[in-house]
């Protein structure tokens, strides 16, 4: 189930919502427990078992890691947590690339298993980590409560798409959170925007990708119009779900940190990774990059730590290896700013370094979006003119005037633009109490508008 | 007093709170739906409940539909969304139509040669099968040719009527100017296919590219004046009213009579080639020869005996074959879309028959399967 369908706005959305206010303040962990394994089990009525065995397993691991910190039986409990996680994670999500991978390489057929690759996995799994590695480095003391521990793995809101909460981000706020109208019409705000940047903006762009993608008229303006469909198609998507992430969450007295900072106005790809999926990149920083030596260590160890964390932040991205291409491309490029680029690009006129932040991204979201080698570089060949593809045709003409409001919309829309005029926006009473509920309430119409005729509703990072 | 700062606040949830349990409600308090009449098809209803259902993932999928189905005032939404598409997103397709003031377009783009070669090819292997007495061939121009604007895709349906023309050892009867003066009244607003008034224009000029003298003066009856058009639903707009539609009588079409052979084992007749649609029909279009089937034949005892045509053909020929009929004791349409070509070779009888080919440029161009 995913925020944005119909079955959760109209069915589990106000079920969890009274039965969440109504019951007693003691009770309302156990029924977010209830209601978030409910969300997960829709999708997943299978795997559900994977996730509560993981829980419960960590839960007694944190305990023996908590009980004998420092010694032995501690680092021992923390290795068995960290292979257990990994172990599950790696077999469900990454066996058949392994399989595949040495057949290939060994020119043998081994069968690959045939999983289905659980929902979500790769967010709850990192978030099991930060849990064990905080309690085993004495950040935070191992939780007594089973459903307190298990609700914060499985909270819904972040469950399957995070952004990747760490526990002891919200420790506090599991034990005790404050529930006001306020927090909860911010929450409203926040998710409704998200809504309306996934439904009208994301999906409607998405199908000019998809023209792009399945036409039989390629040419270079199509191809490029479709990369810059898909630039914008999976930032409204996936920011957008962050927001109802947190939005969802403010409704329930928490607050979960930002995914996303306009990462397409970054002038070097290492603002970008600063702005982009944030949360993701707090969490290899402090559990793989640091510990790797981080950048204290000698250039050519430094140069490794990078490449290594990209090409795990890539493989987390999916089980193919374009994705850990596209992990190692960005770290790359972090090397080749952190070594001139940055310093040549800050000379040039601003416009030069977003230009280069730009195409630099939009090139990457072929090799991530694309998942052969054939389809990424017939894609790549078409866009720079090397496929014999005309430079436009009535097609590339046609979608370009049928998507040109859409697009020049989501551009804006990407950059801070919008919060700079909410800002500025007079902040009377009328537009407080009457004009901003309105536009609210007009989002979450338009939005069921489309969600009603829509038979293109795909989220990009479910898949991870 | 209650602080300010909530006060402020109470819009903001109270029109969220709304908004979900409203719909929710709505939704639980609506019937459910077994069809859409705008859609013109059967509506998901609520999906079986059973551990092997739920554990598969299938409820939870089913449920999204049935979700999606059934919401409250769907029909309305779906027009506000169109609405939404054109006037703020300034686009011009909705659903893959061209709502266009009071009309709907296809989108005719993207030529298909390998369909249009193989239909071609298929033509001549039925032609050289059954040795007609005379071979026509004929494709009947999509409503889109008619947009004169650039800012519409449209591809030219010449580069599918001519080597369809070129190719099939028949005459080749020219329809294609019925869409360049624009579509005016030869089409339905917002359905592809000819109006009764579109189908006589048509069957005139058939009739002289084969050899016959097309019969004119026909008394009119309005069928239906709420036809829901196959692209009305897509277009989801408010400017474009519902379609009517009119049947053409005289004497000897109203003497006609049809079989329809719609299996092996069922054939089905009507003593008029009009046949009145159920009141669950979806299509009241279908009231042309009872709709589509394998094989229909219209029996007309105003004709000489032994006088006889076969049409290959789509959709589009319904609303013309009762005025064709009028030159033949029998004529057969067939649909090879729903039969196999080697069933009608060895059960249609050919000998001394016309041969007529009639196909929509669109059909011929989308589906691979249209001569099969």
């Amino acid at each position: 189930m995913v925020f944005s369908s119909l079955e959760f706005l109209f069915f589990f959305l106000p079920t969890i919502l009274v039965a969440y206010f109504v019951a007693p303040t003691r009770f309302r962990n156990p029924v977010l427990l209830a209601g978030s394994l409910f969300f997960y089990a829709w999708g997943e009525p299978v795997y559900i078992v994977l996730m509560l065995v993981s829980i419960t397993v960590n839960y007694g691991l944190a305990l023996v890691i908590d009980a004998h910190r420092g010694r032995r039986r501690a680092r021992l409990a923390l290795l068995a947590s960290v292979v257990v996680s990994l172990g599950l994670l790696g077999y469900f999500k990454y066996a058949g690339l392994l399989v595949s991978t040495v057949n290939s390489l060994l020119g043998i057929d081994l069968a690959a298993p045939d999983l289905a690759l659980p929902i979500g996995i790769s967010f709850y799994t990192f978030q099991i980590l930060s849990y064990t590695i905080d309690v085993s480095r004495g950040n935070v003391p191992a939780q007594r409560r089973w459903v307190t521990l298990a609700m914060y793995i499985s909270l819904f809101p972040q469950l399957i798409a995070g952004p990747i909460v760490r526990y002891k981000t919200i420790v506090g706020q599991l034990a005790s959170r404050t529930h006001s109208l306020e927090l909860f019409a911010e929450g409203v705000g926040r998710f409704t925007i998200g809504l309306a940047k996934k439904v009208l903006i994301a999906n409607n762009i998405g199908l000019l990708w998809q023209a792009a993608q399945e036409t039989s008229e390629p040419s270079v303006a199509l191809a490029w119009l479709g990369i810059v469909a898909f630039t914008l198609q999976i930032y409204f998507d996936f920011s957008g779900y962050s927001d109802m992430a947190i939005g969802l969450g403010r409704m329930f007295g928490f607050t979960f940190p930002e995914n996303f900072d306009h990462p397409y106005v970054s002038r070097t790809v290492t603002e970008f990774w600063r702005r982009w999926h944030m949360s993701l990149g707090q969490w290899f920083r402090d559990y793989v990059y640091i510990p790797l030596g981080g950048s204290r260590v000698p250039y050519w160890t430094w140069v490794r730590n990078v490449l290594v964390v990209w090409f795990l932040t890539g493989l987390w991205h999916g089980a193919s290896w374009n994705f850990a291409i596209w992990g190692v491309y960005f770290g790359v490029l972090m090397i080749l700013e952190k070594a001139f680029l940055r310093a040549f690009l800050e000379r040039l006129p601003r416009v030069f370094s977003h230009a280069y932040l730009i195409l630099a991204v939009m090139l990457s979201w072929t090799f991530f979006e694309l998942t052969t080698a054939d389809q990424i570089l017939d894609y790549l060949g078409t866009m720079f003119g090397l496929s014999g593809a005309p430079f436009s045709n009535a097609e590339a003409v046609f979608l370009f005037q049928e998507n040109l409001v859409l697009i020049v919309f989501g551009i804006v829309a990407a950059t801070p633009v919008m919060a700079f005029l909410s800002r500025r926006a007079p902040q009377t009473r009328l537009v407080r109490v009457a004009l901003v509920p309105a536009a609210q309430g007009a989002l979450l119409l338009l939005s069921y508008a489309y969600l009603v005729d829509s038979s293109f509703n795909p989220f990009l990072y479910f898949r991870f | 007093m209650r602080p300010k700062l909530a006060n402020d606040a109470i819009g903001s949830v109270a029109v969220f709170l709304a908004f979900i349990f409203g719909i929710t409600a709505l939704n639980v308090l609506t019937p459910t739906k077994d069809t859409s009449v705008y859609e013109r098809r059967a509506l998901a209803q609520f999906p079986t409940v059973s551990v092997e259902n739920v554990l598969s993932g299938g409820f939870a999928h089913d449920f999204g539909v049935f979700a999606q189905d059934q919401a409250a005032y769907r029909d309305e939404m779906r027009f506000v969304k169109s609405a939404v598409e054109r006037t703020v997103f300034q686009k011009v397709t909705n659903n893959g139509v061209y709502p266009i003031g009071d009309r709907v377009y296809d989108q005719f783009h993207g030529i298909r040669d390998d369909y249009v070669s193989a239909a071609g090819r298929r033509m001549n292997e039925i032609l050289a099968a059954v040795q007609p007495a005379s071979a026509y061939l004929s494709l009947v121009p999509t409503k889109a040719q008619g947009l004169q604007d650039d800012r519409y895709l449209l591809s030219d349906q010449h580069a599918v009527a001519d080597p369809l023309r070129d190719s099939v050892q028949a005459d080749y009867v020219d329809l294609l100017w019925l869409a360049d003066a624009g579509p005016g009244v030869r089409y339905y607003g917002a359905d592809p296919h000819w109006t009764t008034s579109g189908a006589i224009d048509a069957y005139g000029a058939l009739a002289r590219g084969m050899g016959l003298d097309p019969v004119t003066g026909y008394r009119f009856e309005q069928f239906t004046d709420t036809y829901v058009g196959s692209e009305y639903g897509k277009a989801a707009s408010w400017s474009v009213p519902l379609d009517t539609i009119e049947l053409a009588h005289n004497d000897v079409i109203d003497g006609m009579s049809i079989c329809r052979i719609e299996t092996a084992d069922r054939t089905v007749c009507h003593d008029s080639v009009y046949v009145p649609t159920p009141p669950e029909s979806l299509d009241d279009y279908d009231v042309f020869l009872g709709g589509l089937a394998p094989i229909v034949e219209i029996t007309n005892p105003a004709a000489p005996a032994g006088s006889h045509l076969v049409m290959f053909k789509d959709s589009y020929a319904h609303a013309v074959a009762p005025f064709l009929a009028q030159h033949y004791r029998t004529t057969t349409l067939v649909d090879l879309r729903y039969v196999e070509r080697q069933y009608v070779l060895d059960n249609v009888d050919f000998d001394g028959a016309d041969v007529l080919f009639l196909y929509s440029t669109s059909v011929i161009n989308t589906d691979s399967r249209a001569v099969n």
